[in-house]
């Protein structure tokens, strides 16, 4: 182990649970009644760099579901550092993609 | 000082004031606002599960809680009681620095204590929001909360709600009329918001903001066409500092228009949007009709 320590994937996202509004969630066609809100986007971090702002929904990463803040952390191994991840959000009533290049967790940091 | 009648008029504000038992957090005091039985306190006093007033000739009542709101702290009861001594409130907006105050309490178990001073000003206080306090220089203690505080007349200008320093704060009588007033369904806008921090480009600084997670189906908001995700930043006049500011812009009674001020999914566009509050009691019933 080159690092000394195991690297962390990291968006720089400030999430929350929220619940989807039922006429969105059978226009996207989901199952998952929740998905997480933005609530806070790092200066400089892979969130920031991919024009993530504060209010975005996210609803699935790298093709997996969002509907827990676990299904995010999920996505964030350590192999994904540096590559890019398919990215699908709700900004303003409509669904989105960006693809957006994991970043390594800084050390000493969340 | 003599004033004339003194003794009367402390008197009829007495046996306007009640004692409220508050349970194991102790006493308080409240103002008995209508001969049928409506008591105003505050919210704080006005906690306990059970309430029982005691009227100024011993009296006592099992209190119903009809309306709060902590934000004010203002608290309606209800006891089963008519031909009650109500108190007459006067225009808080009138109060003016320099004039006399009286306050009836129960202060420490001392029940009808009655304390003079006079009115220091009338406005907001920094470090308590935007909310208008009549600051007088009597003496409170533990026991006064919710108590009347009058003027010369024995009209009630405020309810004794705290201390701060030599001061005691009191919510104007207006604040209390407004309350009664106050529907619920006036003041609703239906979401749920989180408080954030909203960066302002070109610039490092950041301003606040409120970010709807919720937008009830056919409420307020969602009938202007604000989303989940949309963020608010104030009024048409006045922005959000916060979480109580966007609870003063909803209220008053009746239909009315209120003009917010929200970004959504870009921090450098402004938008806005006019949200019909009140009208929805209207429309339902309209709607039946």
């Amino acid at each position: 182990m080159k690092k000394g320590h195991i690297p962390q994937g990291y968006l720089g996202v400030g999430l929350q649970p929220v619940r989807l509004p039922e006429t969105l969630r059978q226009s996207l066609q989901r199952p998952e009644k929740t998905a997480a809100i933005v609530l806070e986007v790092e200066p400089e971090s892979p969130a920031h760099k991919a024009g993530i702002v504060i209010g975005d929904i996210l609803l699935a990463l790298a093709g997996h579901s969002v509907a827990r803040l676990e299904d995010v952390h999920s996505q964030l191994h350590g192999e994904f550092i540096g590559k890019p991840l398919a990215l699908k959000f709700v900004r303003g009533g409509a669904s989105q993609e960006v693809n957006i290049v994991v970043g390594e967790r800084p050390r000493g940091g969340e | 000082m003599a004033i004339h009648g003194f003794g009367e008029i402390a008197e009829k504000l007495r046996r306007s004031t009640v004692l409220i038992y508050a349970g194991a957090r102790g006493n308080g005091s409240g103002v008995i606002w209508s001969a049928h039985g409506a008591i105003i306190t505050n919210a704080h006093v006005a906690r306990a599960s059970q309430i029982r007033v005691q009227l100024w000739d011993g009296r006592e009542f099992d209190a119903a809680l009809v309306s709060r709101d902590t934000r004010r702290d203002l608290a309606e009861l209800r006891i089963s009681a008519a031909n009650l001594p109500a108190a007459s409130p006067a225009d808080s907006s009138l109060v003016r620095p320099g004039e006399l105050a009286i306050a009836i309490g129960n202060p420490l178990g001392f029940v009808g204590a009655l304390t003079t001073g006079v009115v220091h000003a009338v406005g907001p206080l920094r470090r308590l929001g935007s909310e208008p306090w009549v600051q007088a220089d009597v003496r409170l203690a533990p026991g006064n909360s919710g108590g009347p505080l009058a003027d010369v007349h024995g009209r009630v200008i405020g309810i004794n709600t705290m201390v701060a320093g030599s001061l005691a704060l009191a919510v104007p009588s207006n604040a209390v009329t407004n309350f009664l007033a106050a529907d619920p369904i006036d003041a609703w806008l239906g979401v749920i918001v989180a408080p954030v921090r909203v960066p302002r480009p070109a610039s490092r600084s950041k301003v606040f903001g409120l970010v709807l997670l919720e937008v009830e189906p056919d409420s307020p908001a969602a009938n202007a066409s604000l989303l989940p995700g949309d963020i608010l930043l104030g009024t048409g006049e006045k922005s959000f500092a916060s979480l109580d500011d966007l609870a003063t812009a909803l209220q008053g009674s009746g239909p009315r228009l209120l003009r917010l001020a929200f970004l959504r999914g870009n921090y450098e566009r402004f938008r806005q949007v006019t949200v019909q509050l009140g009208a929805q009691r209207i429309s339902r019933s309209a709607a039946a009709a």
